[in-house]
């Protein structure tokens, strides 16, 4: 199995035996590097890689993903606070991480997103949704993750908004990303199920003025 | 921002709240966020939880007097911040929207605020700063600081909301990040013109450190 990205028509091929196996709708980054001060967007680029692993994935750069999608929250009112779960099984304060109160501002994006002011039961908000796969240029050509080679930091997964759109059945409408390419929810579950996410796929990206040609 | 502490639960239409000065005020709301002394009684923001679950945003004065509690609802956002300017009260909500408060209830101003913003300095001029969005895929991907009346306004990396600006000597100080190398960096704007006047890098401070400490 393969898995062919044009990222310059939004287009995820899955090829069995070198014939289209499936096709799906995909974004990336923009064909040319943006202007976000905190990690200016770019263009997902073009190679021949290995996939690695799936992950939920976090990072301190981004203040929504620090913590992990999925992890247990619990609304704390009369402490104006919410708890999320640590790894121990103890409980820590989501005002203490962020070093500031942020019960209010929680809830205001759960609205944003989901149209009730609450505090989920969940953490909803990580920018790379609750799964996300992970690829990296195989240098040596043994299809594993190793010597000098490291992850990619572009990678496959959804967005909390692509998220509530589909719990909540509405469409979902990708848009642009920092570089990673958003995949819907329901596509990424579909592409785990028929193994294209296997490690040690080969995943290629495209030239953005590359087109599909159907063989 | 003051702490409030809850000593009952919200088992009826009312609860009990504990204010900082140690006094204890009954109260519709479920939650409270933000409390603000006033000339006679107590400012506060927080929510009242429909059947649903959701949270109604509210603002209420409890005057110290003893007369009776007033409830005034918010259509967007939540009531993020209160202050005084000039012997008047006011509410600032996550939706940028500045209101008046006085009797009658809430009423709107001319102040031109952005949404998430905070209110740095009240006196003698408003000024306020706003975060970029949390989210990755924000529609702000910048933060800015400006004055209420538009005498300025200045586009500013800020994006860590546990270390908000700060006015230090007279003069607006806020904490940059840039895209190069993850660049912490001091901005030291004139309060009165917006002119830039000095930057300074910096390590990573403590979660317990001040702006004007860095």
């Amino acid at each position: 199995m393969e898995i062919h990205f044009y990222p310059g028509q939004h287009l995820l091929i899955i090829n069995r035996g070198n014939i289209k196996f499936a096709q799906f709708e995909a974004m990336g980054g923009p064909a040319k590097v943006g202007n976000d001060p905190v990690m200016a967007e770019e263009p997902t680029w073009p190679g021949v890689y290995v996939i690695d692993k799936a992950e939920a994935y976090r990072t301190p750069t981004w203040p929504t993903s620090k913590l992990a999608w999925g992890t247990k929250l619990r609304d704390m009112p009369s402490k104006q606070d919410i708890w999320y779960a640590l790894p121990s099984g103890k409980w820590g304060s989501l005002n203490q991480l962020y070093n500031s109160p942020v019960r209010s501002a929680i809830m205001e994006m759960h609205k944003e997103l989901y149209g009730k002011a609450i505090v989920p039961e969940a953490w909803v908000f990580n920018d790379f949704g609750p799964i996300a796969i992970r690829w990296f240029k195989d240098l040596n050509g043994n299809k594993l993750l190793d010597s000098i080679e490291s992850l990619s930091g572009q990678m496959f997964h959804t967005t909390p908004d692509n998220e509530a759109e589909t719990t909540l059945g509405s469409p979902v409408r990708l848009t642009l990303s920092h570089g990673c390419i958003h995949l819907k929810p329901n596509d990424r579950n579909r592409l785990f199920a028929i193994g294209a996410f296997k490690r040690g796929t080969s995943f290629t990206v495209h030239k953005y003025h590359e087109r599909y040609k159907a063989n | 921002m003051c702490a409030f502490y809850s000593i009952s639960g919200c088992f009826a239409a009312a609860s009990i709240f504990l204010l900082p000065n140690g006094e204890r005020i009954s109260t519709e709301l479920d939650s409270i966020d933000i409390v603000f002394s006033s000339n006679n009684g107590w400012l506060l923001g927080g929510y009242k939880v429909e059947k649903n679950g959701n949270n109604l945003a509210f603002v209420s004065f409890i005057p110290s007097n003893g007369d009776p509690a007033a409830y005034w609802p918010l259509d967007e956002g939540y009531a993020s911040q209160f202050f005084k300017h000039k012997n008047e009260f006011y509410v600032m909500s996550s939706a940028g929207k500045v209101m008046e408060i006085n009797a009658s209830g809430l009423s709107a101003t001319d102040f031109v605020v952005k949404p998430k913003s905070i209110l740095i300095m009240d006196e003698p001029d408003l000024i306020a700063c706003n975060p970029r969005g949390w989210a990755k895929l924000s529609a702000m991907n910048i933060g800015s600081c400006y004055r209420l009346d538009g005498a300025w306004d200045i586009k500013l990396s800020w994006t860590d909301i546990g270390f908000p600006p700060q006015i230090c000597n007279g003069d607006l100080n806020v904490l940059v990040t840039t895209n190069k190398n993850r660049q912490l960096e001091i901005f030291v704007i004139d309060s009165e013109t917006g002119e830039l006047l000095s930057t300074r890098k910096i390590d990573k401070p403590e979660k317990n450190q001040s702006i004007c400490e860095l």
